[in-house]
């Protein structure tokens, strides 16, 4: 009797541990066809992209990459130094492609610190980007480029290839991202400040550093406006005859910085005459065509060049300076 | 010649009449000699696809290159450039951008079609990532044309696969650079076959920064003064003895990081290839170069060519 209760409680137990074990296989299978390993760091930065069937007939064509911080030189070498000069984390990118074809297109998201970087990335390449876009806060299209900022996000689509499937793909992948991004983010105010007559609007770059300067007028090698991270500069170009041809405005975190830049660009600009009667200090380079330097409390301002005779220059920059401190609102 | 600026020059170059010589000014020089820089263009090229667009490739490069030689065969004209049994190499550039598989191929099939054997024609970028991202095969079985990276693995700013390279240390300006052995020991002759693009940093980018993918640290050179290490390293012994003609693509158009002008441009001087680029991505742009290229100026003081246009014979060659 004892025995048997003894085997019967033996294989009681048995069961018990079988279907234990039985159990703990069936929530371990569970847990593995149901989960992902988790997201990376840095793949938490960016929107979703579109998987196969979101954007027909595009598909993903291989794994996406992600290059954060000063990996960005393995993906776009040299020209990396320059979106490092913007508050940039990471780009992720991904290929797509019609199957069957060998046409494709390549998706870059740049994830930026604010909206401002963002804009300034856009503002920096949609020069010769082609034509406005209704995407997100404001985009580009040509036959072979398409990008667009929103919120953080900086997009860059390009192909190779000119088929009309392309085409449309391409704007419509644009579509699907922008869905996804719900931030709108503000273009920086100081952009807006210019002073609009023959203002080229498609030529404004908002940016922080010296190889952005160099890449839309060069003057010298060196980082002669003492630039970083901390100052906010605005390149635009004036088409009218009336005005300045190129502009450059920069703020400085302080009047102090904004002295100290002064004293460097003179440097740069020879057979200087000022004028400080107007409450301005302006050198100007040059007889008839003038490149003038001018600073007030942080700003600095340069014209290159500027097409008056020098009565007018002082009533130009008092105008000029009155118009970007009404309309800016920075720090 | 006063006035005459790099881009109307270029420009001139491109609107004019096929089979013209157009030097720095109007009448010709006396003497002198002259660089010879050859564009052969079609209109026709753009609008075609696959292997009809590829057979109009080979009819620009050989007719680019028994003009450039003088002869009236393309056998005699590669027998100038590859050695006997000799490797030739392709050096393609698909970083931000895309050489033309079509056109590439086309080289090769051109030298193909003279004897030179598939096998001993190899098609080379930076990684295996870099040669496929233009729509290239890999291809190291020895068998038909070959096509592979220096390196097998994605770069990350210099290369981890040091045996690919060759141990001997240069001194570029501070920084110490190896040759891939693909340029040392592989190749008997180098093509450089660039693109032409615009780029921030140095204005534009063509033949003489395509060997940053031929090095084993690019990026180091990227620091500090870019324009004169563009130099130095085209200058380096290997690249430099080894990389014996350029054949630009400059067909297809696809904005700026590939500028077209419907035609390729080949020349045994990288540094009047760069020239003509910088006079094309300056026509494109519709201004001057922002920052100018002086890394064309560097390369010429180190000898390596000429950036006078005094000193070119630019003959645009229209193909049916």
């Amino acid at each position: 009797m004892k025995s048997r209760l003894l085997k019967n409680c033996c294989i009681v137990e048995l069961l018990n541990c079988y279907i234990i074990f039985l159990l703990w296989c069936c929530v371990t299978i569970i847990n593995l066809s149901c989960g992902k390993t988790p997201q990376s760091e840095h793949d938490r930065l960016f929107p979703l992209f579109p998987q196969k069937g979101d954007v027909n007939p595009l598909v993903p064509e291989g794994e996406s990459h992600i290059f954060p911080g000063r990996a960005i030189f393995d993906y776009i070498d040299g020209e990396g130094e320059i979106v490092l000069e913007y508050g940039f984390r990471a780009v992720k990118i991904q290929e797509y492609k019609i199957p069957n074809t060998e046409e494709s297109m390549n998706v870059d998201v740049y994830a930026m610190t604010k909206p401002e970087e963002a804009f300034g990335l856009f503002s920096l390449y949609q020069v010769s980007a082609g034509t406005p876009i209704d995407i997100g806060r404001g985009g580009m299209k040509s036959p072979f480029q398409l990008m667009f900022w929103k919120g953080v996000y900086f997009i860059k689509i390009t192909t190779y290839h000119e088929s009309q499937a392309l085409q449309d793909g391409m704007e419509r992948i644009a579509q699907w991202i922008a869905g996804k991004i719900s931030q709108d983010g503000e273009i920086p105010s100081v952009v807006n400040s210019l002073p609009q007559e023959g203002l080229d609007r498609q030529s404004i770059t908002y940016f922080h550093g010296q190889l952005v300067v160099q890449s839309k007028h060069f003057i010298a090698q060196e980082n002669f406006l003492n630039l970083d991270s901390t100052t906010i500069g605005v390149f635009a170009h004036y088409k009218n005859n009336k005005g300045p041809r190129d502009v450059f405005v920069i703020w400085y975190p302080s009047d102090s910085s904004a002295q100290s830049a002064e004293l460097e660009v003179q440097r740069f600009f020879p057979n200087q005459s000022s004028d400080k009667s107007s409450g301005f200090r302006w050198f100007a380079q040059k007889e008839k065509s003038r490149n003038i330097v001018c600073r007030k409390e942080n700003i600095i301002a340069l014209f290159l060049p500027i097409s008056y005779d020098e009565s007018s220059i002082s009533k130009l920059l008092k105008d000029f300076f009155e118009h970007i401190s009404s309309n800016a609102n920075i720090r | 010649m006063g006035g005459y600026s790099r881009r109307e020059f270029i420009r001139n170059v491109l609107v004019g009449s096929a089979g013209v010589s157009l030097t720095g000014i109007a009448h010709a020089q006396q003497s002198g000699r002259k660089v010879p820089i050859i564009i052969p263009i079609s209109e026709k090229a753009v609008k075609l696809k696959n292997s009809a667009y590829r057979e109009i490739c080979k009819k620009m490069v050989d007719t680019a290159l028994t003009k450039l030689t003088g002869t009236d065969a393309p056998e005699k004209a590669w027998k100038k450039f590859i050695p006997s049994g000799g490797t030739v190499g392709l050096k393609i550039n698909n970083e931000s951008t895309r050489t033309d598989k079509d056109l590439v191929m086309a080289i090769a099939d051109s030298m193909i079609a003279i004897g030179q054997p598939a096998e001993k024609i190899i098609i080379f970028e930076r990684s295996d990532f870099d040669v496929t991202q233009g729509g290239f095969q890999i291809n190291n079985s020895g068998k038909g044309v070959q096509c592979y990276g220096v390196a097998r693995a994605e770069w990350h700013g210099s290369s981890a696969e040091q045996e690919r390279f060759h141990p001997k240390e240069y001194d570029v300006d501070g920084h110490k650079i190896c040759v891939s052995k693909m340029v040392t020991d592989t190749c008997q002759l180098i093509i450089n076959v660039p693109v032409i693009k615009k780029m921030s940093m140095v204005g534009m980018s063509c033949s003489l920064k395509n060997h940053f993918g031929s090095i084993d640290s690019p990026y180091s050179l990227h620091k500090d003064d870019l324009h004169k290490h563009i130099a130095l390293n085209a200058a380096l012994p290997p690249l430099k003895e080894k990389t014996k003609l350029v054949i630009c693509d400059g067909v297809r158009h696809f904005g700026d990081q590939h500028i077209g002008i419907g035609g390729i441009i080949v020349s045994t001087d990288q540094v009047a290839v760069d020239y003509v680029a910088a006079g094309i991505v300056e026509d494109h742009i519709k201004g001057e170069l922002n920052p100018p290229a002086r890394y064309i100026h560097e390369a010429a003081k180190l000898g390596l060519g000429t950036d006078k246009k005094e000193e070119m014979d630019i003959q645009k060659i229209t193909i049916a």
